[in-house]
């Protein structure tokens, strides 16, 4: 490479030879991502080759004021890798090694430049996959993924980026190197691996990130249905969500997007389709044999003229790939086009899509669309050609109506590309002011001289946002009273919140120690209760956040609906803004992920007393920072919240539970690993470690789960044999768990929750087995090894606290009626830098306490 | 994507090049399938970037001189193609584009003297031959060469099969079906003559006249890849004449040869020739495809023992001329076979063309990991259709001590029917 004659020569000399390139050839290949509407051919390209690298790059950059560009395989289809022009590329591609693969605990450990298929490729010699499946799955980088919170077709079931991504170690624009999340798929703490997935690359760079891995699906059953009119197969998807079918993937394609991917692929889509749907059932063969005839019952119910059901894999695959390459296919049609990704709420799709085909009429552009219908996530292709004058402003006029359309309606600018260059103008008419004002102190917290991927997501790009006068903290007269102060609504919590120096807001209390603070006013917001909405075909509800669960769960049984989560205290009285604090999920956690995993919009008053919108009200939203997961286990010291948005499930038909006793915890542990990473879909896994009892859910009819148990046991040679289990006897461990009561005998006794791996929980219930513990503690071990919850007698605490430190684990005190401990984090733990700069982003005036850690 | 290319400037490859530049819209899908990308991990080694920087130097806003290295280094294994959804014919821009910027690209001495040394010699039997023999003799003093001709030596075959004179005409031996004319090769007559032979045998076994014209050269495919558009032109004119006749089909059975020949309406796009180019592109095709074409094949023994054969697709037959099921189909239909793919079989194996030689380094490596992948397979025999990809493929299993053993599909089959296999 010829010698650097810029600023560069600087970096140059910091890094191996050969690894910065201001060559016009670098500079040329990567001035633009997927969207060449947008294209800046920047200063140079540094490609590291190790973490070390990375973070000499990147601290070099802060040094210098030096604007960078992290990119991976540069296939965002929002402009959110285009370079700036003052500024250099950074390429992650060379960083591509596999760190670590743990079938057991089902995760990898990857850097960011690995390849979303490639993670899959690894973990499937184990029955294993990486869910989460862009179209450009074969080539994107699990780091652009994160900085996008890329979805893909699947996300229905399973969720988008974010709700894979359980740990990382990141470097921010300031060049502090942190940790965030771990190895477990529950943490402790504020969710800073929640928030920092889906921020655009603006708040620095990933160098290693945990992912969790599921089993393959056992069966597919993929069928292709032909619709002469688009209504038609909008009206299909909204009756398989109703018949409480939850489908791994449903698809839509419109003619044009038919015609362009079948001359690519010769997929085999019904001819003469103004709309194809695509509708993927996924599980385990004994389930997938009953679901296939009611999905076919539900089919036969609409206007479809045909209907092709995938024989065999090679089918399923060219159907897929049709759909896949749909994007790229358009290509064939038009020298240029633009992909949108707005979000309607689903029962608007139809709507929704005969207003974007009159909107492309009256532009004079041709509109080709292809949507993830299942999550009313649309992505209408505008075809244009850059060559003739006038086009492209033509395109992004036509784009921009149909984002204001999608907001209008209810739903998101970005379902899944991200906001990138290409929307950041329309990101204010999602947000008001205000809730700006927290994403750009947010990213401030993260990135104060707008070094990392500057210009992308905020309006106007980089122009400093207004600087939000502040009121500051002025309250003097806190009267401590014992009795928190009751609030009804949000107004009145915001009032209250300006009228205190130190406030914390509470719930019911049902988790006493979480809201044990000294210095502060406690606001009730038990109040301010009520489901606000409630759409059962959208799979989503509002509700403030003093509602109790025994009432959003009741709301949602009349439905055959549910919160996939499986909330604790449920009847104790716990309310939904106390569950998302504390960040508790129950054993149903298991199937399709944890509390973080459903939040989808969080509203909430900030230090200064404002009320703040954050998140949406739709199944799928990547526009602005992620703050509703951030709160989820913040225990209350970041913001008040005050409503609270979820995606919920259909719930299962039935739940069966079997047990399986183990001869000691090793073997117990083994086998927990091997039920976790089997085909049969159980709804949970969990191990009552005192009575060395395994215990399983499954999610089925009687038969089903009997079928099903019976191929467990002769798949696992499991012996003794499972026994079924009555679930309405007090004695099945739900229940105790549920009620956190798994002590009941001793009086001082305090449980807490332990984010764990299976080694970690096997050596905690050995520990607990050991002759000075035994009867005074107990553990139940749930989510298969990824969670511990340990009642122990309260003078056995310190004892306690010296086996974490050595199991480098830490745990949250939950209950603890004698008020035995103080504080309510035991084990070791750690506050970075950069988590008081998130917490002083949100509150800027001290008004919360400090953080638990 | 949009591009700012002149149409007119370039003659008549200018159209097809800006076409071709037109039609990507950048989604990156190629660089899953590009050799060159997964080893180095560069953008602009990327076909993706590669499209960039031809279109950048074709506008002429960046230097040739910055694109060259990324443009070399491209094997043109048109891997790319058959993963892009946009179908964007990638062969279509860079052979015309190295046909117009190869005199202008400066060289270091030792790179020219390797790229004239092949061109003058590969495509040329008895040069090949002489050369090689040359070649052969300077083995013991391989270290005292410049690097450039050390990887040109260490390609040549210990020994060297006889040299091969094919008759004009081989009738069918049962009752004829059909007639073709065979494009006998240059590099494999000389490193590989057995291949036209068994190819010449199980035609006639299965009742196809073989005609070998006596006046055929070098297809040209190797000056064309390299950017001699002059001398593939001058050759792809004499073959054209050579093969004038009344044949069911042209049958190539080097990958290499038979992709050359269907760029022919390429290479002589705005020539009075150009016609003519399309038709014979037209009938030509690969060994297997004809053999596929006609149906039920004659008889094939009983082996004595069954074996094991994986199959490794050629680039230049698969990506290029599209052909990967007629080949699997014939080895499938011979009795006591099991075919094995070989994993991650959509990557080249490294030989193509002129590019070990040109690009040892990257040649070596993908070289290397073919061979483990086939020993991977666990097949005791690789079939494919390509003497360049044998070459590679054969010298990198040897370098791993395996006992694998390299042979083209039509090679199987003859020994198959001589009860040899």
């Amino acid at each position: 490479m010829p010698a650097l004659t810029s600023p560069l020569h600087t970096l140059a000399a910091i890094l191996p030879p050969g690894r910065v390139s201001e060559a016009p050839s670098y500079c040329a290949a990567f001035e633009s991502d997927g969207l060449t509407a947008f294209r800046k051919r920047p200063m140079g390209v540094v490609i590291p080759e190790t973490q070390d690298e990375v973070i000499r790059t990147v601290r070099w950059c802060a040094e210098h004021n030096l604007p960078f560009v992290a990119r991976g395989s540069g296939t965002s289809l929002s402009g959110g890798s285009m370079p700036v022009s003052d500024g250099i590329v950074i390429s992650l591609n060379k960083l591509r090694a596999i760190k670590k693969l743990d079938p057991n605990n089902r995760i990898a450990v990857v850097e960011p430049g690995v390849i979303n298929l490639h993670v899959s490729q690894a973990a499937a010699p184990h029955g294993l996959y990486y869910a989460p499946d862009p179209s450009s799955q074969k080539i994107c980088t699990i780091g652009g993924n994160i900085a996008f919170n890329s979805g893909g077709a699947h996300c229905l079931k399973y969720g988008m980026t974010s709700n894979h991504v359980i740990g990382m170690k990141v470097i921010t624009a300031t060049g502090e190197i942190a940790e965030f999340g771990g190895d477990s798929v529950e943490s402790l703490g504020a969710d800073m691996t929640g928030l920092f997935v889906g921020s655009e690359g603006l708040f620095g760079i990933a160098l290693e990130i945990t992912l969790r891995l599921i089993p393959q699906p056992e069966c597919f059953h993929t069928v292709l249905i032909g619709y002469h009119a688009l209504r038609d197969a909008g009206d299909a998807v909204s009756a398989v969500i109703d018949s409480g079918l939850l489908p791994g993937a449903m698809e839509i394609m419109e003619s044009l997007a038919i015609e362009a991917a079948e001359a690519a692929t010769a997929c085999g889509y019904p001819k003469g389709a103004e709309a194809a749907l695509i509708v993927e059932l996924e599980g385990p063969r004994e389930r997938i044999e009953l679901e296939k005839q009611q999905l076919h019952d539900v089919i036969a119910g609409t206007n479809a003229f045909e209907t092709v059901v995938a024989a065999d894999d090679a089918q399923r695959g060219a159907i897929w790939a049709g759909r896949k390459s749909a994007f790229s296919a358009v290509g064939k049609l038009s020298p240029d086009f633009l992909v949108q990704d707005g979000v309607v709420p689903r029962k608007r799709l139809g709507e929704a899509l005969v207003k974007i085909q009159q909107f492309a009429l009256e532009s004079g552009l041709r509109c080709a669309n292809v949507f993830h219908a299942g999550d009313g996530n649309l992505h209408p292709l505008i075809l244009f050609d850059d060559s003739i004058p006038g086009q492209l402003e033509q395109a992004e006029a036509l784009a921009g109506r149909i984002l204001t359309l999608c907001v209008e309606m209810g739903g998101s600018i970005t379902g899944e590309h991200g906001v990138g260059i290409e929307k950041r103008e329309y990101l204010a008419q999602m947000y008001d002011p205000a809730s700006m004002n927290v994403m750009h102190r947010v990213r401030a917290a993260f990135d104060p001289k707008h070094i990392a991927n500057p210009g992308k997501m905020f309006p106007s790009g980089d122009a400093a946002a207004p600087e939000p006068t502040c009121t500051p903290n002025q309250a003097s007269s806190d009267s401590l009273s014992s009795s928190p102060i009751e609030v009804d609504s949000p107004e009145q919590l915001r009032q209250a919140i300006g009228d205190f120096k130190k406030v914390l807001c509470v719930g019911r209390q049902t988790k006493p120690p979480l809201s044990r603070v000294d210095d502060a006013v406690l606001i009730s917001t038990q109040a301010m209760s009520g489901i606000t909405e409630y759409e059962p075909s959208e799979f989503t509800f509002s509700a403030f956040a003093g509602t109790p669960l025994a009432e959003i769960r009741d709301q949602l049984e009349t439905r055959r609906q549910y919160l996939p989560f499986d909330p604790l205290l449920v009847d104790s009285g716990a309310t939904l803004g106390g569950t998302v604090a504390a960040g508790l999920s129950g054993p149903g956690r298991h199937r399709y992920g944890g509390l973080r995993d459903f939040i989808l919009g969080a509203t909430f008053v900030d230090g200064d007393a404002t009320l703040i919108k954050s998140g949406g009200r739709v199944v799928k939203n990547a526009a602005g920072f992620d703050l509703p997961k951030l709160f989820v286990g913040s225990c209350g010291r970041l913001a008040a919240l005050t409503e609270l948005t979820f995606k919920v499930f259909p719930k299962p038909v039935e739940l069966h539970s079997f047990s399986l006793a183990c001869t000691d915890h090793e073997a117990a542990m083994k086998a927990v690993a091997d039920l976790a990473r089997g085909r049969w879909e159980l709804d949970a896994i969990d191990y009552d470690a005192n009575a060395k009892l395994i215990w399983i859910r499954i999610g089925a009819t009687a038969a089903i789960a009997k079928q099903i148990v019976d191929d467990i046991q002769r798949t696992l040679s499991t012996s003794p044999p499972f026994s079924a289990a009555d679930d309405s006897l007090q004695e099945s461990p739900w229940q105790r768990l549920q009620q956190l009561d798994l002590l009941p005998a001793v009086e001082d006794s305090v449980t807490c929750k332990i984010p764990s791996s299976l080694q970690s929980a096997g050596k905690l219930a050995q520990w607990c087995e050991s002759q000075e513990y035994r009867g005074d503690a107990r553990l139940h071990v749930s989510a298969a090894g990824a969670v511990c919850w340990l009642a122990i007698r309260g003078t056995l605490l310190p004892a306690l606290e010296q086996q974490l430190s050595q199991l480098q684990r830490a745990g949250l005190v939950i209950c603890d009626p004698q008020h035995v401990t103080t504080k309510p984090v035991i084990g070791p733990t750690l506050t970075q830098p950069i988590d008081l700069a998130v917490q002083h982003a949100i509150d800027r005036v001290d008004r919360f306490p400090g953080l638990v850690f | 994507m949009r591009h700012e290319i002149n149409r007119e400037q370039y003659g008549a490859l200018g159209p097809v090049m800006a076409d071709a530049v037109s039609q990507c819209v950048h989604c990156g899908f190629c660089l899953s399938a590009c050799p060159t990308y997964q080893e180095l991990g560069r953008e602009p080694d990327s076909p993706r970037g590669r499209i960039i920087l031809m279109k950048e130097v074709l506008e002429g806003t960046i230097p040739l001189d910055s694109a060259a290295p990324h443009l070399d280094a491209c094997l043109g294994c048109l891997g790319c193609v058959p993963a892009c959804p946009s179908e964007v014919p990638y062969g279509d821009l860079i052979s015309p584009f190295r046909a117009l910027h190869q005199s202008k690209q400066p060289r270091s001495l030792g790179n020219r003297i390797k790229r004239t040394l092949a061109q003058l010699t590969l495509p040329f039997p008895n040069r090949f031959r002489l050369a090689a023999k040359t070649g052969k003799l300077a083995k013991p003093i391989v270290g005292l060469l410049p690097e450039a001709l050390r990887v040109m030596l260490d390609l040549l075959p210990d020994e060297l099969p006889a040299a091969q004179r094919l008759d004009a005409v081989y009738p069918a031996t049962t009752k004829q079906r059909g007639r073709v004319a065979l494009l006998a090769g240059c590099a494999q007559q000389v490193l590989a003559p057995d291949i036209n032979l068994a190819t010449i045998e199980v035609l006639n076994r299965n009742g196809i006249e073989v005609v070998v014209p006596q006046r055929q050269g070098c297809c040209g495919a190797l000056s064309w890849h390299v950017g001699n558009l002059k001398a593939a032109q001058k050759m792809a004119i004499e073959n054209i004449k050579a093969f004038a006749g009344n044949f069911d089909a042209i049958v190539t059975n080097a990958a290499g040869c038979g992709s050359g020949i269907h760029e022919y309406p390429l290479i002589l796009k705005g020539t009075e020739h150009e016609e003519a180019a399309s038709r014979f592109a037209k009938q030509t095709m690969d060994v297997s495809v004809y053999l596929a074409s006609l149906g039920e094949l004659a008889p094939i023994p009983e082996p004595t023992q069954p074996i094991t054969v994986a199959y490794h697709d050629a680039c230049h037959l698969a990506n290029a001329q599209g052909v990967r099921a007629q080949p699997r189909h014939l080895l499938k239909s011979v009795p006591g076979i099991t075919l094995v793919e070989v994993r991650d079989g959509h990557l080249c194996c490294g030989s193509a063309g002129t590019y070990n030689i040109d690009q040892p380094e990257i040649a070596a490596s993908l070289g290397q990991q073919k061979a483990d992948r086939v020993i991977e397979s666990g097949a005791s025999l690789v079939a494919m259709g390509n003497i360049g990809c044998m070459t590679q493929i054969e010298n990198h299993l040897q370098q791993k001590g395996s006992h694998v053993r390299v042979r083209h599909t039509v090679q199987i089959l003859r020994d198959a029917y001589q009860g040899k296999l």
